[in-house]
């Protein structure tokens, strides 16, 4: 067993809130550790709905909820807007909706700070003419779309670049107590397959729906629900501005357009712990979803559907086990030295993607105290990564790049793109003329997405990948139309990546298409079966 | 304008088919759609691999009898025994006339070379294209791989690393190569860098025939991802032949609509011909499986989107698929219902001049067995022959 070196602060979990919980940590002073069993957003934060809540939907169920999701949106504008589109949203009365609640909305919008304009149907269909035509009022509020990949990246680039390590594929297996005291966890590498000791004073425990068993591990209780959400991925941006119901939240009721696509959701069923890991979109959800979504937006009747996918909401329980479940749809924070007289221990989770930062700024803060250092938090004013330098100056940097080339990696990147720009161009600007590097440079890899072979290979060196759905997640490879039928295995060749890997991105690919399969999605998996089981010959491999 | 027959689709199928037709002295029309299957293919066709149960089958000609008693809706059970090997020794003197020197038989299965450098079997392989008697056995000891530099659709690395496993030793040899290198160029550097028995390159290098000649060792060409050269040169060459022939091909139609009476097709229109029709005595709908458009799936039921043809498919739709990738998928063995002699099936009735060929038929899995240009091109003839 290796003992690894010490650290003041272990995050354990590398969604948005370990992430942002490392970010705001490191740039306290505190040397930090984050240990994260796959890749980063590989839990809820890669799997939800990519809404950046104004705060009107939790309005009147839920107006702590809704403050938190107002000021976390302003500020999230602000440092991270390379992950931010700001359509803005509309919360639509439809035939079948109860027109009065409209009122009830707008004032409790207005209670919470949230901006609430009262539409006629005429402007609501001017803003957003792919709204359905029979509705009876609308609602302007500023929701917009957030990027969950690019947000991670971003933190994760940022508490790097800070001094912060980050472990991927490292598993916390235990936790290192002695007496009254957390001081280090065991870790496992799925790569070396080594075990490791690593300790801090501080061990947060960020693993979302997860947290129940990392919480176990240190003898504590407590309990989690999980509930499941599905969503369904459409091929095109059919509306200009985040669609909601002006009702009482409920299942299929959102349709949030983002990048080049559409996604419409979610349901919400509890299911056990041991279903988490394969949680499946079953045939009724999809057809839930599908008959909702027209009903928000009747143009989805005619766009194809990508795929369809599921996150688990990490929901906490609070309150005693004897005076029946309250579950908290709030941020949920424990200090286990107060809650079950266990010291350097703190659980954070619940909340949403979009208030992570809020989520790490509180946590902090508890570390500050616990570890008696005063220090101000400025993960509020920092801008992220990619929201540093203004477009106008970004775009004129890259000026040589071929446009449409500029544009993607830009979009994909913030004002990152600069540096992988100037990677591309050392490739491309070589003295030797016939270089596979230089002629790589610039060739487009993926059609659908516009990326270049150069950008992959930049990603291989820079952010921390180790296989092709890590690069999915960093540079959206095999995310457009074709879902990588053929780019990831061009990605496999440049990369060097195996056989297996190919095979494991097809069947993740298969278990978003399969629950959509009609239509042109049945289509491309017949030529995707017939290439890669029939020309390449997998088929026997995967046996 | 009237034929004798009239064909809808111009994949392997369509084309094939146009081809016996012609032979027999017929008028005929292919509506042929957008670019086919070919464009996907591997090089080589599959006769028979496997038989519907998963035992392999390496002679399919020995199969054919088994096959019979393990599906009564297979193509090859409704050509039967006799006209299958027929077909299939008519097929190899086609292409061969055609002048697509092929590689392999109907007697027994070679094997083919994948993209991958995985070992797969096979019926028929162009000539020029590494295929062996074994999947273990290679014909050197050692080779180069010349590849274009920055090619993306080809992975000289994968293939090394199979044949490596089979004690071969392997180099990759990497060169520049742009749209006006002359093929002679590409023989010199493969004669100046021998370090090896034997060199290999994809078959996205045109001319391949003037490189063996040139170079000084064997040399072989590997399967590439899509778009397969040589399966849009046997498009081509299948094309040429049928216009030589006196038949019609309206490229990059699509066939529209038909008029029908009572169980027969009087007339078929097409998107670019408009109000002018086809007449035929015969039609033959060859428009592929999911992939050609052939059978369109949708949220409620698989459909024939033509003339809503009788589909042999699963009513519900969560078993339409199988959840893990690369494994027998049911979708795949839908298809449009016929009786034995290949007329479709409308609304529980058996049409009178409506024939089906190809990726559309009912009863066979390509991917599980192996037999996906074996059943087009069998199909084709046996349909145009029968005519
Ligand atoms: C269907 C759905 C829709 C949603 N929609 C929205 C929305 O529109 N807007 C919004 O703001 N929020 C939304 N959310 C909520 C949001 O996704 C989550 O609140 C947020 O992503 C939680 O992030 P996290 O970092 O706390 O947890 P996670 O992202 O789940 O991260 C936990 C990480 O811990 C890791 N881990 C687990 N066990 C171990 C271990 N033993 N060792 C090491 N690592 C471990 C996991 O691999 C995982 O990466 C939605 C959630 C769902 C499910
Ligand atoms: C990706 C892929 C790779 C394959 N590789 C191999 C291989 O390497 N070896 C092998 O043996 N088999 C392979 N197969 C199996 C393949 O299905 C057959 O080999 C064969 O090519 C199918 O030919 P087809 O003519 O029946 O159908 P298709 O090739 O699909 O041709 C049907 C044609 O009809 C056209 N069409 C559709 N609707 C209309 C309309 N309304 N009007 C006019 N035209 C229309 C389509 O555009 C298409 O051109 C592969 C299949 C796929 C999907």
């Amino acid at each position: 067993m290796v003992i690894a070196e010490d650290f003041d602060v272990i995050i354990i979990g590398g969604g948005a809130t370990g992430l942002g919980t490392a970010r705001d940590a490191v740039l306290r002073g505190f040397r930090v550790l984050l240990i994260e069993r796959f890749d980063i957003a590989t839990g809820a934060t890669g799997s939800n709905h990519g809404l950046l809540h104004s705060g009107a939907r939790y309005a009147v169920t839920d107006p702590e909820s809704a403050k938190e999701c107002i000021g976390e949106n302003i500020i999230l504008r602000r440092i991270a807007c390379h992950c931010i589109e700001n359509t803005g949203g509309l919360f639509l009365t439809l035939p079948e909706d109860d027109l009065t609640f409209q009122k009830e909305f707008v004032n409790a919008c207005v209670n919470c700070g949230i901006e609430a304009n009262v539409l006629s149907a005429r402007e609501a269909r001017h803003l957003d003419p792919s709204v359905n035509p029979l509705l009876k009022g609308a609602v302007r509020v500023p929701d917009g779309a957030i990027d969950p990949f690019m947000l991670s990246a971003a933190n994760l680039i940022d508490a790097r670049e800070h001094g912060a390590q980050i472990w991927t594929y490292h598993e916390v297996k235990g936790i290192i107590r002695r007496q009254d005291k957390v001081v280090g966890v065991e870790v496992f590498c799925h790569k070396t397959r080594e075990r490791k000791e690593v300790y801090a004073p501080v061990v947060v425990n960020a693993v979302g729906i997860w947290g129940q068993q990392i919480a176990r591990m240190a003898g504590i209780d407590i309990t989690m629900q999980p509930n499941k959400g599905s969503m369904l991925v459409y091929g095109e941006r059919v509306n200009k501005m985040a669609l909601n119901r002006c009702r009482k939240p409920g299942n299929a009721d959102i349709l949030v357009p983002s990048a080049a696509v559409t996604l419409m959701g979610t349901t919400s069923i509890d299911i056990p712990f041991d279903e988490i890991a394969n949680a499946k979109v079953t045939p009724q959800e999809v057809d839930l979803l599908v008959g909702e979504g027209e009903k928000l937006s009747p143009a989805l009747a005619r766009t194809r559907i990508l795929r369809a996918y599921s996150g688990v909401r990490p929901l906490a329980v609070v309150g005693t086990h004897h005076s029946g479940r309250s579950i908290s749809r709030g941020i949920v924070l424990f200090d286990h030295a107060e809650r079950d007289g266990l010291e350097g221990y703190i659980t954070i989770t619940g909340g949403k993607l979009m208030t992570y930062r809020l989520m790490a700024e509180w946590t902090v803060d508890l570390i500050c105290s616990k570890l008696g250092v005063a220090a101000r938090c400025t993960t509020a004013e920092k801008p992220l990564p990619g929201s540093q330098e203004e477009r106008v100056s970004v775009n004129k940097k890259m000026f040589s790049f071929p446009s449409l080339l500029r544009r993607s990696l830009i979009q994909r990147h913030g004002d990152r793109a600069i540096q992988i720009f100037d990677f591309i161009s050392v490739l491309w600007g070589q003295r030797k003329k016939r270089s596979a590097d230089k002629l790589l440079a610039r060739s487009v890899l993926c059609p659908c997405e516009e990326i270049t072979s150069g950008e992959v290979l930049y990603a291989q060196k820079e952010l921390g990948i180790s296989n092709l759905m890590d690069l999915r997640r960093r540079t959206s490879v095999g995310m457009g139309e074709c879902q990588g039928e053929i780019c990831i295995c061009r990605a496999a060749g440049l990369l060097g990546c195996n056989k297996e890997e190919v095979i494991h991105f097809l069947q993740e690919r298969w278990k978003g298409i399969a629950p959509v399969a009609w239509g042109d999605a049945l289509r491309e998996s017949e030529i995707t079966e017939m290439l890669y089981g029939g020309v390449c010959g997998f088929k026997n491999e995967s046996r | 304008m009237t034929y004798d027959v009239v064909i809808i689709g111009g994949g392997l199928a369509g084309l094939t088919c146009a081809l016996s037709t012609l032979q027999k002295g017929k008028r005929c029309a292919v509506i042929a759609g957008e670019s086919s299957m070919l464009s996907f293919s591997s090089g080589s066709l599959d006769l028979l691999n496997a038989l519907p149960d998963g035992t392999p089958a390496s002679e399919p000609l020995k199969a054919i009898d088994t096959l019979k008693q393990q599906s009564e809706t297979h193509p090859y059970t409704k050509i039967g025994v006799k006209s299958f090997i027929e077909k299939a020794a008519q097929a190899e003197m086609m292409l061969n006339e055609l002048g697509c020197k092929m590689q392999g038989s109907s007697l027994k299965n070679h094997y083919r070379t994948t993209p991958v450098g995985l070992a797969k079997p096979a019926w028929l392989s162009f000539d020029g294209m590494l295929a062996t008697e074994t999947p273990d056995k290679l014909p050197f000891n050692s080779v180069q791989i010349f590849y274009p530099m920055g090619f993306l659709d080809f992975y000289p690395r994968f293939i090394a690393e199979e044949w490596i496993k089979k004690g071969v030793q392997v180099e990759t040899v990497p060169f520049f190569m742009s749209k006006i290198t002359r093929i002679q160029r590409i023989a010199r550097i493969i004669n100046k860098n021998n370090n090896a028995e034997a060199a290999a390159v994809p078959a996205c290098i045109e001319q391949f025939d003037k490189l063996r000649e040139l170079v000084n060792r064997p040399v072989y060409m590997l399967a590439t991802m899509p778009p397969s050269a040589l399966g849009l040169n046997l498009e081509k060459i299948l094309r040429r032949k049928i216009i030589e022939l006196g038949g019609d091909i309206f490229t990059e139609d699509k066939a529209v609509k038909a008029e029908w009476e009572g169980n027969k097709i009087k007339t078929v229109y097409s998107q670019k011909m408009g109000n002018i029709p086809f007449r035929g005595e015969k039609i033959v709908l060859a428009t592929g499986g999911f992939a050609g458009r052939g059978l369109k799936a949708t949220r409620t039921g698989i459909v024939e989107p033509l003339f809503n043809l009788d589909i042999e498919q699963d009513d519900n739709r969560e078993n339409r698929v199988n959840t893990q990738v690369l494994q027998k998928q049911p979708y795949m063995y839908f298809g449009i219902k016929t009786d034995n002699s290949f007329r479709a099936v409308k609304n529980g009735n058996v049409t009178d001049n409506l024939y089906v060929a190809g990726a559309g038929l009912e009863g066979f899995n390509p991917a599980e067995e192996g037999c996906g240009a074996g059943v087009s091109v069998l199909t084709g003839l046996y349909v145009g022959e029968m005519f």
